[in-house]
């Protein structure tokens, strides 16, 4: 039928390509060219060729900023991957096994991952929220009179909590498939040997699922880099820049700080951004698989 | 690559194969464990419930308690002061519209990708997969937006959501290879027309991978942010997420409408995903699970 079909099969890419060329192809590689001007985002405001000018600032004049974020993007990224990866490998251990009301338990952790950021971050701004908030209750119970999200100590550690809180859910089931991918017979063999069922999960579960655990981790770090959802509507990076990632100063700098908007600068950010993504992820990629051979 | 005889049929409903636990010590605390993991899940979905129905009267004395008066008028009062009629409308304007034109534009995309139709049909293959890795360049696209005249337009904002075609395209690449291709070349001799042939042909044989990519697209628009507060700065054309969050800027400490605007943000996704969670968390994981 191709040979019969001519140009038509051509005809059919056409939409699809020139949308996804003209508005995600081009942008994404044309976030380096941006990184050279002054592009100042105003309609009609002359675009002029700087150089290496944005990089020598964020180098030197935005240092402590780089710095700043450099920092905040290291612990939300670690925290989460290294807490919602632990996590969501024991609760699909246990929701493996045959204790009754797992499927409830799955749909109702797997909830957030379809309620979204705007929903998810909104839900615990109430929850945090220092007149009334039950966290807030909580922790006054406790002695302690805190207001998580507005508190620079703290803030960092609320928005780590929701984005865990939020997307274990779909760790957990790429796991859970993961672990029902390995066959029953396994664990039969297991059985003879007398194995317990901990030592079975530390020596038969986990190694057979590297793979899952690859891809997991990967998404997860690549997600925290390059993510901002939850931090824009949980704390907008604040207070004061201290739970600003890097995704999230890019945002900020591009488009809302009220009379410093760069976005030429704030390309130069993403550029540093998606450097750190490759770099990592192409470690993450060798450590990970090396470890899946290993095994 | 999910098949045609996997989707849908999710871990959610294959037996375990774990090992099974009889009632012992590690039992229990596996019973704990999920117990309390529901709890964290389950509170502040409920608080948030709770508060959208209490009087701000009885948020500012005890927030924590069930709400008595039941207030039923925080959710009119939400609706009509957040407009959020327009919002609505405007989301299942976006929604309806990007769900439907995605999948027509991925569709006859995919088919001659995946019957090797076009030269180097390889080559478009992984310049589509590539588009899933990438990062947004949003900034680049804001200036593209603003050159061709589409910034803070419905246009535009949908134009943007027709880029995103890698992961559907993907998605039914991969379901179209899996399909014999032997009524293709039946066709052939009927000279039935390309085009007419993917719509009468194929599509109703990938319908359920049409359904999965289509349930995941709609929940994204639904809940994009980032692109609405970007590129749709006017009111009167934003989608309900920023709309929520317009809401909540424009109605601070105002938390028991804030709280109802929530609970009707919320309420469809919670409706589509209780009729259809087995389907969308197969979808949402099969991007993770080719891996």
């Amino acid at each position: 039928m191709g040979r019969t079909a001519g140009i038509w099969p051509y005809v059919c890419l056409v939409p699809a390509l020139a949308a996804f060329i003209f508005l995600e192809i081009v942008p994404a590689l044309g976030t380096s060219i941006f990184s050279l001007t002054d592009y100042s985002g105003l309609p009609h405001a002359p675009i002029n060729w700087v150089g290496l000018q944005n990089y020598h600032d964020l180098l030197t004049g935005g240092q402590t900023f780089l710095i700043r974020a450099l920092q905040v993007t290291a612990i939300f990224s670690l925290l989460v991957t290294v807490v919602q990866n632990g996590l969501a490998v024991l609760i699909a251990w246990l929701l493996n096994s045959r204790l009754r009301g797992q499927i409830t338990v799955r749909v109702l952790v797997f909830l957030p991952v379809v309620l979204g950021a705007t929903v998810n971050g909104l839900t615990w701004y109430v929850m945090f929220n220092p007149l009334g908030g039950p966290v807030t209750l909580l922790l006054a119970e406790l002695g302690i009179r805190a207001n998580l999200l507005g508190n620079a100590a703290t803030a960092l550690y609320a928005v780590i909590w929701v984005q865990i809180w939020a997307n274990l859910g779909f760790s957990m089931m790429v796991y859970l498939a993961g672990m029902q991918g390995i066959p029953a017979e396994v664990y039969e063999a297991g059985k003879i040997d007398g194995t317990s069922p901990w030592s079975a999960f530390r020596h038969l579960t986990i190694p057979l699922l590297a793979p899952s655990i690859t891809i997991n981790v990967l998404l997860a770090i690549i997600g925290t880099i390059t993510g901002y959802e939850l931090i824009f509507v949980l704390t907008d990076g604040g207070p004061a820049f201290t739970s600003q990632t890097l995704g999230m100063w890019v945002f900020n700098q591009a488009f809302f700080i009220s009379n410093n908007r760069l976005p030429g600068y704030a390309a130069t950010i993403a550029m540093v951004q998606f450097m750190l993504v490759f770099a990592i992820a192409l470690v993450a990629q060798y450590y990970l698989r090396r470890r899946e051979a290993v095994l | 690559m999910i098949r045609e005889d996997e989707l849908g049929r999710v871990a959610a409903e294959r037996p375990a194969t774990g090992v099974q636990i009889g009632i012992r010590p590690g039992t229990i605390g596996g019973y704990v464990i999920l117990g309390l993991l529901s709890l964290i899940y389950l509170i502040p979905l409920l608080f948030v419930l709770f508060v959208s129905l209490m009087s701000s009267r009885q948020f500012s004395l005890n927030a924590a308690s069930f709400p008595d008066p039941i207030m039923w008028s925080n959710y009119p009062e939400a609706w009509v002061k957040g407009s959020f009629n327009t919002y609505f409308v405007n989301t299942l304007v976006y929604t309806f519209v990007i769900v439907f034109g995605t999948l027509i534009i991925a569709t006859l995309a995919a088919f001659p990708i995946a019957r090797a139709h076009v030269r180097g049909s390889n080559v478009f293959y992984v310049l589509f997969l590539s588009g899933i890795l990438l990062p947004a360049g949003i900034i680049p696209q804001f200036f593209v937006m603003q050159q061709l005249g589409i910034y803070d337009t419905r246009f535009g904002y949908i134009l943007l959501w027709f880029s995103r075609v890698a992961l559907p395209i993907f998605i039914i690449t991969g379901f179209i290879k899996s399909i014999p291709s032997e009524l293709d070349d039946a066709a052939a001799i009927d000279g039935c027309s390309y085009i007419r042939y993917i719509f009468q042909v194929v599509v109703p044989l990938i319908q359920p991978a049409l359904s999965v990519v289509g349930l995941i697209i709609a929940i994204r628009v639904w809940n994009d942010i980032i692109g609405p507060v970007i590129f749709l700065p006017s009111n009167s054309i934003k989608p309900i997420s920023a709309g929520l969050l317009q809401f909540f800027a424009e109605f601070a400490a105002q938390w028991t409408l804030i709280a109802a605007a929530i609970v009707i943000t919320a309420s469809p996704l919670v409706v589509l995903y209780v009729f259809t969670q087995r389907y969308i968390i197969a979808g949402m994981t099969s991007g993770a699970l080719k891996g």
